[in-house]
């Protein structure tokens, strides 16, 4: 898993929770490198798992809503690194539906070895389709990166989320505009 | 205040060993990009010599074609 998402992750805690709570879960979870992350490297996604575990000892909340909250303010980080990739986008469904062929395929010009999702799009007037699909079961943070995106855009959208498969690994979203 | 310059120097010490990893990995890049520069030089440089060899063989054809009386094989 990319170093980006581990830095981000740890200045979040820092940001939202404070040094000393980002300090203990840092202690706490044992980590290969001791937590000494750079966003160019590539660490092991049970590095994350250990680091959101012990965040939701110290905070009192459930994993799943911290990895959403994670990828909404992943999508800020997006917004402030990358700007280019927003050039004449002017709604939410239309940023989501270039994800796997724009945005993924220049991760991949950078990051050859990385693992991304593959997000498949189906699209109409209203509404989207989204299918998530990824061994790194992360739909809640997939979750969060779409709610930051639509709140970026200014649009309201109900999401239907529904499990494929039981263990997180294929999602469908479905987004309705209000 | 003990706890607090703690948090701070273990904060440094991940931030220097970060930068550290991020330094090696950009010298290995920076190698790994010297040389296949190096290796698409040499192809380079291989593949001219192929090209004015090939298009001198060719040239000399045409004057064999041209000349009367001319090796045609």
């Amino acid at each position: 898993m990319k170093g980006i998402i581990f830095r981000e992750f740890i200045n979040m805690v820092e940001v939202r929770f404070g040094d000393k709570v980002a300090d203990t879960i840092i202690t706490q979870a044992h980590l290969t490198n001791n937590g000494a992350f750079t966003s160019v490297g590539t660490y092991h996604h049970r590095d994350l798992v250990q680091l959101l575990t012990q965040l939701s000892k110290a905070t009192n909340i459930a994993p799943p809503h911290l990895l959403q909250e994670f990828g909404k303010y992943v999508f800020q980080v997006f917004l402030k690194r990358y700007p280019h990739m927003f050039n004449g986008i002017k709604d939410g469904f239309t940023f989501l539906s270039l994800t796997e062929n724009t945005i993924h395929t220049e991760v991949l010009k950078l990051y050859p070895e990385a693992e991304l999702p593959s997000i498949d799009v189906v699209r109409d007037k209203h509404a989207l389709k989204l299918l998530y699909h990824s061994r790194r079961q992360l739909p809640d943070f997939a979750e969060g990166l779409i709610i930051g995106c639509m709140n970026h855009f200014e649009e309201a959208v109900l999401i239907d989320k529904q499990m494929i498969e039981s263990d997180g690994s294929k999602v469908l979203f479905i987004l309705t505009r209000k | 205040m003990k706890g607090e310059s703690d948090i701070l120097k273990r904060k440094l010490e991940r931030e220097q060993t970060a930068r550290e990893e991020a330094e090696n990995l950009l010298k290995a890049k920076s190698l790994a990009l010297n040389e296949s520069n190096q290796k698409l030089q040499s192809l380079n440089q291989t593949l001219s010599l192929l090209v004015d060899e090939r298009t001198n063989k060719l040239k000399k054809r045409e004057q064999e074609y041209k000349v009367p009386g001319g090796k045609q094989n």
